[in-house]
């Protein structure tokens, strides 16, 4: 046992070499459906980096096994980045591309630029949903309220990379919302973070009381 | 000047059980305030949470493996022991292993024995508070009061807020005819807490108040009882653990999300926009702003969007 020991520590290197990463060169989905992309790594935990707007991943902190990626968009090509890490080096990255609903391809416009990942543990890709915000009267919660934002459909929007939080009409108003007089309220607004500011789509709408309306938010809001 | 004497709200102790009944009558709050949507988060593993009482059953099958620690502040004869029953009960709604009964059921529950085994105690009151906090509890239950105001505890409260501790105090059984709700739980330096029914309207014994800061679940509560086995109790007694339970957890869930831990005045000024109205709309005698909602506390655990450019 102890010569089998020594021979093993003899064979580990002092030094670690990042793992190789790959990718398939294409994955096929359909808008409205989840599109999963599974890397072939021997690497502990791989990062993952949409390259184009409109894909939406669900945040990999969320997912138990960073090794495959939950993504959806609407119809076109995207591409999609991963790399892996041993100790402070990144492996190379690898690039596939997402094909939704058959989208024909098209040449790339310009030559894919490598990504310059960090070299330890990258920061999480930011959110690529919406911010909903849940707007209602000063004061606490109607009961109504707090129904309807108990919904299961909301934990949902959540795995499609939406954000849910609520605020009072005041606080609303003071992170900038617009809110017309005569809202009804509550209503849901809907922000795209981009930066440091916040941009609202859409105008008010009233605040979801079934899954499905919840489930609707977003096209509704657009 | 004579030590101020303070003493358990009267509370109305209902059958006990060797085994409990079914999972939606121990204790109905669990499910009722939809505690799941903070223990999704967290169970509170790794918080310490305080009780200040009669003393703890430390071998009751839910307590031990949660239990911390304990201490005497009344020369008991007894020790930490707990031979009155009031102070096992709602040490095991704040954090007993059962989910069941034990709102936070992760946490580590440290007990100063304040009250002596009759129910009643002066000075050993703050020293178990003290000795609470030294342990490293950060929410302390309080299901005691009605003694009258000192101006010397008061400024012990007002230094503990500062220094970002939550203490929270049952507001009393006296009724909806009377002008204020005991002190301390009165005083602006810690939480107050109201009793409800299980139809979530106030139960006819929690006192009306002007300073009502939530309300939790205090009717037919059943909880641990010391020497093994349940007991249902009703007060503002069993709604105040069930209330710092809830904190406790909240309070676990900001720290792993890295997030700011408020001061009790600022946790007033949340839990009076994220509770849910029950009764009289708005900030009321009865319930104060409603019932203390995890669901609306989980939704401050999102950080706040940039804001809105145009």
């Amino acid at each position: 046992m102890r010569v089998v020991l020594a021979l093993l520590l003899f064979a580990s290197p002092a030094w670690a070499e990042p793992p190789a990463l790959k990718l398939p060169a294409e994955v096929h989905g359909t808008s409205g459906a989840f599109v999963t992309v599974t890397a072939e790594t021997a690497g502990k935990i791989v990062r993952w980096l949409p390259m184009d707007a409109g894909l939406s991943m669900i945040p990999s902190h969320l997912l138990r096994d960073t090794k495959t990626a939950v993504l959806m968009a609407p119809k076109g090509r995207y591409r999609l980045a991963a790399f892996t890490a041993a100790g402070d080096e990144p492996s190379e990255p690898a690039i596939t591309v997402i094909v939704v609903d058959g989208a024909a391809p098209k040449p790339p416009d310009v030559t894919p630029t490598p990504v310059d990942p960090p070299p330890t543990e990258p920061t999480p890709p930011a959110p690529t949903g919406f911010y909903f915000l849940a707007v209602r009267p000063d004061g606490p919660a109607h009961p109504s309220f707090t129904a309807a934002m108990s919904l299961d459909a909301w934990g949902e929007l959540r795995t499609k990379g939406h954000t849910i939080k609520d605020k009072t009409l005041t606080k609303a108003r003071a992170l900038g919302a617009n809110i017309p007089a005569g809202t009804m309220l509550p209503c849901v607004i809907a922000l795209r973070v981009e930066g440091n500011k916040s941009k609202q789509v859409g105008r008010p709408v009233d605040l979801p009381t079934t899954d499905s309306q919840v489930l609707a938010l977003p096209e509704a809001i657009n | 000047m004579s030590e101020p004497i303070y003493t358990l709200p009267p509370v109305f102790r209902g059958p006990s059980a060797d085994v409990l009944p079914l999972a939606g009558e121990v204790n109905w709050g669990i499910e009722k305030f939809a505690v799941d949507k903070l223990r999704i988060i967290t169970d509170g593993d790794g918080i310490k949470l305080g009780i200040v009482d009669t003393g703890i059953d430390d071998r009751h099958p839910i307590i031990a493996p949660n239990f911390g620690g304990a201490a005497d502040f009344t020369g008991s004869r007894n020790g930490y022991r707990d031979v009155n029953g009031h102070g096992t009960h709602c040490s095991a709604t704040v954090g007993g292993s059962d989910p069941r009964i034990g709102v936070a059921p992760g946490a580590t529950i440290y007990h100063g024995k304040g009250l002596g085994d009759g129910g009643s105690g002066g000075n050993g009151l703050i020293d178990a508070i003290q000795w609470c906090i030294d342990q490293g509890c950060t929410v302390v239950s309080n299901s005691w009061g009605g003694g009258g105001q000192s101006v010397s505890w008061e400024r012990r409260f007002q230094s503990w807020a500062e220094a970002g501790i939550w203490l929270i105090f049952a507001g009393g059984n006296s009724g909806p005819n009377t002008p204020d709700t005991d002190w301390p739980g009165r005083s602006l330096n810690l939480l107050n807490v109201a009793a409800l029914n299980p139809n979530m309207t106030r139960a006819s014994f929690s006192s009306k108040g002007d300073k009502i800061d939530t309300s939790g679940p205090g009717v037919d509560i059943w909880s641990a009882k010391p020497g093994g086995g349940f007991q249902r109790m009703s007060g503002t007694s069993m709604a105040t653990p069930f209330v710092a339970g809830l904190l406790g957890l909240y309070r676990r869930a900001l720290e792993l999300a890295g997030m700011p831990i408020p001061n009790v005045y600022e946790l007033r000024k949340l839990l009076a926009v994220d509770s849910t109205d029950i009764g009289t709309p708005g900030d009321d005698r009865d319930t104060g702003p409603g019932y203390v909602t995890p669901l609306l506390l989980s939704l401050n655990l999102v950080p706040d969007p940039p804001p809105v450019s145009e």
